[in-house]
């Protein structure tokens, strides 16, 4: 790995090396340590979606309970503790004081420092509105550049990252980290937390750029330690040259599960399996003919992929589903559907495609439709990627996903819209940016097409959890749906699915789903749970900080 | 219906607990019933509960357009206390205080019921007075209750701070016997009783129209077809003033948002119900762990199940002064009811302008503490056609004669 060890710190009393830069998972991870926390029902849990939304790896950082171990960088001297399901907040620390709270004006506040939320930074600024970006990660770049945090960029897709970001920065858009949006408002009003003050952002008009998080396989098992999703370990290794483990399976369906397989196996891992639910490319000529007519250059790095993986030794299996993961003596047993015999592993990733990360923008009264073919929903926009809300954009795979190079065509679009619409610039010239942008969506449909992330109805045994946060499994779902619920909601409120720490966000959708199913109606916007602030958990002194600052503002 | 006892799990545990029956039927409706009650909340289900227990009345409906218990039964903060100042309401809300007490025994299921105990807090010298008043008038009215010293609200709540700079702690109401329930097995636990009596509690079943000839109701048009019936109890909260629209007749209720909040589970730290009126803001902790924090309404009329979140925060602002630790506590979820509040913040049980329909509705911001002896009071009226004893001061013509109960302090949320 990178780098030497800059210090230590203890977990649980023991000591454990870090390296500048690593986040809590990270050091945790390389030493080998998988279980962060403990459940209200003794269950023990770790590292899952690595990127601050499931809520799973929380620890006791030097009495403070409840730390997201992958939001929090590692420090020499921290005293890190396993989580207790009921922390003594009585007895805990009070916080640092906090910084005063910040009000900011900017004409366009765009929320998502990704591909999609710094094209659009970029285009706004050129036209020359004054745009401020907040990214809930410490460094920008999103989770598609994901940007080291430990050393100089890793490959050309960082180095592009890399790019995009300084031109953001150059062309003077300004870059808040660690900004964590738990309130949007009408009149467009946010409220958020930054390293413990209040921040409150009053934009004129804002383009949401907060992409997408990963869809799990809800088999059994998928809540054991060491089980996280693909980009998890992706963000382990490309921001903090962490291995997730020394032997690794990957399970799910779609090409980021090729990309870090091969990522993975490149830094030294060695990857056991790489299970694909969709068929082989080359039983499908056709629709593989598709993808290499629409996007040749991206086909054929995903076609070298493939050969380089063969050429590992890894092996990558067509057609083939996850059953289930054991613990097994320290490792993982995963079993695949079917007759084929387990493999043994360190660590599982899970990739079967993604949902949107739409809170802010249906908080905010965005009209959205269901796509089937996806599972999830796609904000209504029109040619400029705004909303129906006044003054709202959505870019990127937030408003529906889209991938990266569509994320960035948008961004291009919307800055430019956005900015027009506030005064500045002609907002014209998106001939080129619609080119790419039809040339980008016709890619991913070519690339979908091939892959196999249709929404399932989680056909699993009774005690499967469906709920990793309150601890809901199969049999608790279906004797709620026994009672014929009229909605999502209504089953929440039967059997709390959806009541814990990361707000719904995993089991929401399969909520939602599964009420649909048994009441016969299709799947649409309001089948989800309703949006509420907070959208994330939030310190009551953060809330009132937040007051008090809106108070003092004119 | 199987009782559920030691024995049931263990004889159930012989089968691996496959033959445990559904704790309520799901029946469509018949063509007519002797008694049509519009709501399966906590209130409807008490109501129907009582008609067949008390008055052998078991040819019910109970009709209810979401799901059993889904209003403000499964939104509220679950406490339950009887320290009101007026007679007749100390009256309504010991009979239900004490009907709780031996709930779970009566319907044969768990409801919960905490007693816990309840501070009220004093925090100006004006509520010092009005609580010493409301000691006094208890200690009348048979309702157990005493006042205490900041010192020994202290000791009972470690957590607090009882010399806060805006909001020092002068004294409390305490009532020992006040506490919590869990508010869904209340709804459950009726539902599974009136079904067991053969009653048809109908979910999903809007009622869209109140049918009458010659003044006298004779049934209701609803999303499942026509429903005759002989009497109408009409125990909605949010929507009363809609029903009762649909039935012919105006209520002086006013419908509006109130909330609740609830943060991530901690360590036990608090084992009584604290309640500060001056602030808006009361307190409890869950068997979960969960902070469980009630807000204040919305200053303005509406039906979104939502609240403006400024509410919130202004509950917040309070409690953290008097509650200092809660600063470091994580907020995780935040949700609405919709109260339908009286001019005097006490509720109607009354027979209306129509024959044979009553109504039992303005509960205002603390419907949930009231339910066993809200559905006693409400049978008795529905069996007999006249109010009992109980409900009798609470009709509906008494704002129109000036008779008000005013509840306004006791009520526990400033409007």
């Amino acid at each position: 790995m990178t780098g030497q060890p800059a210090g230590h710190f203890t977990f649980d009393g023991k000591s454990v090396p870090l390296r500048p830069g690593q986040s809590l998972a990270a050091a945790l991870t390389e030493a080998g340590l998988r279980s962060f926390r403990q459940t209200a029902k003794g269950a023990t849990r770790g590292i899952f979606c690595g990127m601050g939304v499931c809520q799973d790896c929380l620890v006791t950082v030097n009495g403070a309970p409840n730390r997201r171990a992958c939001m929090t960088p590692a420090v020499a001297g921290q005293d890190i503790r396993t989580q207790v399901p009921f922390p003594d907040l009585a007895t805990a620390p009070n916080p640092q004081p906090a910084a005063p709270a910040r009000v900011i004006a900017p004409d366009l506040l765009i929320v998502g420092g990704g591909a999609g939320g710094l094209s659009a930074a970029i285009a706004a600024r050129r036209a020359g509105a004054s745009v401020t970006i907040l990214d809930e990660r410490k460094v920008g770049g999103g989770q598609y550049f994901k940007q080291s945090a430990v050393s100089g960029p890793l490959d050309a897709q960082q180095s592009a990252g890399a790019d995009l970001l300084a031109q953001a920065l150059a062309a003077g858009a300004e870059l808040i980290g660690e900004v964590e949006i738990w309130g949007a408002f009408d009149g467009l009003l946010f409220l958020a937390e930054h390293k413990g003050a209040a921040l409150i952002a009053r934009p004129r008009a804002a383009i949401i750029a907060t992409g997408a998080y990963e869809r799990p396989e809800i088999r059994p098992g998928w809540t054991l330690p060491g089980v996280m999703t693909t980009g998890a370990a992706q963000t382990l290794w490309r921001s903090y040259r962490t291995l997730p483990g020394k032997r690794v399976a990957l399970v799910g369906s779609g090409p980021l599960n090729l990309q870090v397989g091969l990522e993975l196996a490149q830094g030294g891992a060695e990857v056991v399996m790489i299970a694909e639910r969709g068929p082989a490319p080359w039983l499908r000529p056709i629709a593989a003919a598709a993808l290499a007519l629409s996007g040749p250059a991206l086909a054929w790095t995903g076609l070298r992929s493939l050969a380089d993986l063969r050429k590992r030794g890894v092996p990558v299996r067509h057609g083939a589903a996850l059953d289930r993961i054991d613990a097994a003596e320290g490792a993982l047993r995963v079993t695949l559907m079917g007759d084929l015999s387990p493999v043994i592993a360190d660590a599982v990733l899970m990739n079967a495609g993604f949902d949107p990360q739409n809170e802010i923008l249906r908080l905010l009264g965005a009209e959205a439709i269901y796509d089937p073919a996806f599972g999830h929903l796609r904000i209504t926009r029109d040619d400029t990627c705004a909303t129906t809300v006044p003054g709202l954009y959505a870019v990127g795979d937030c408003a529906g996903l889209g991938g990266a190079p569509a994320a960035m065509a948008e961004g291009r679009i919307a800055g430019r819209a956005a900015a027009a619409a506030l005064g500045f610039g002609d907002g014209y010239d998106t001939f080129a940016d619609q080119r790419q942008l039809g040339r980008a969506r016709r890619f991913q449909r070519h690339l979908w097409a091939l892959h196999d992330v249709a929404p399932r109805l989680p056909d699993v045994p009774d005690d499967t959890l469906i709920c990793r946060c309150e601890e809901i499994d199969a049999g608790q779902i279906r004797a709620g749906l026994g009672e014929k619920p009229g909605h999502a909601g209504t089953l929440k409120r039967a059997t709390r699915v959806g009541m814990g720490r990361c707000q719904g966000r995993y089991c929401g959708p399969v909520a939602a789903r599964l009420v649909a199913a048994a009441t016969g109606t299709p799947v649409q916007d309001r089948s989800y749970f309703a949006p509420r602030v907070p959208i994330k958990p939030v310190a009551i002194s953060a809330i009132l900080a937040a007051e008090e600052a809106l108070k003092d503002a004119p | 219906m199987k009782r559920y006892s030691v024995f049931a799990i263990a004889r159930e545990a012989l089968s691996h607990h496959q033959g445990w029956e559904r704790a309520w039927k799901s029946p469509l409706p018949k063509a007519s019933y002797d008694a049509v009650i519009i709501g399966a909340g906590g209130h409807g289900l008490a109501t129907a509960y009582y008609l067949g227990k008390n008055h052998g009345i078991r040819n019910v409906a109970i009709l209810e357009k979401g799901w059993l218990g889904g209003g403000n039964t499964g939104r509220n903060t679950t406490i339950i206390r009887s320290n009101y100042l007026q007679d007749p309401s100390a009256a309504l809300y010991e009979k239900a205080r004490s009907l709780y007490e031996t709930l779970s025994q009566e319907l044969n299921y768990n409801i919960m019921f905490s007693p816990r105990g309840l501070l009220m807090l004093a925090q100006t010298h004006h509520e010092v007075r009005g609580y010493l008043r409301t000691v006094h008038a208890n200690n009348l009215q048979g309702v157990s209750t005493k006042w205490i010293t900041p010192e020994r609200v202290k000791q009972l709540v470690p957590i607090i701070n009882i010399d806060g700079p805006r909001y020092p702690i002068l004294g409390a109401l305490y009532q020992a016997r006040g506490g919590t329930a869990r508010h869904d097995a209340v709804a459950w636990g009726y539902a599974r009783a009136c079904s067991d009596m053969g009653m048809d509690i109908i979910q999903q079943c809007e009622v869209t129209g109140v049918r009458s000839e010659n003044g006298q109701v004779t049934g209701v048009e609803t999303s499942k077809g026509y429903i005759g019936t002989k009497k109408l109890g009409i125990v909605v909260a949010g929507h009363s003033g809609q029903v009762a629209d649909m039935a012919g007749f105006r209520l002086p209720v006013e419908s509006m948002a109130l909330q609740a909040l609830v943060s991530e589970p901690i360590k036990p730290c608090m084992d009584v119900v604290v309640m500060a009126n001056t602030v808006h803001g009361y307190m409890s902790q869950s068997d979960k762990g969960e902070m469980v924090i009630g807000g204040g309404t919305d200053g303005f009329n509406n039906y979104t199940q939502r609240g403006s979140f400024h509410h919130i925060e202004e509950t917040l602002r309070a409690l953290v002064e008097t509650f200092p630790m809660i600063s470091r506590l994580k907020m995780l979820r935040q949700w609405g009811g919709i109260v339908d509040m009286t001019g005097d913040r006490s509720p109607i049980i009354s027979k209306t302008p129509l024959g044979n329909c009553f109504i039992n509705c303005g509960w205002g911001t603390g419907g949930f503490k009231a339910i066993p002896g809200s559905g006693w009071a409400m049978a008795d009226l529905m069996a007999r056609g006249e109010p009992g004893p109980l409900a009798a001061e609470f009709d509906m013509w008494r704002f129109r004669e000036g008779r008000f109960i005013d509840e306004s302090v006791a009520a526990g949320v400033a409007h």
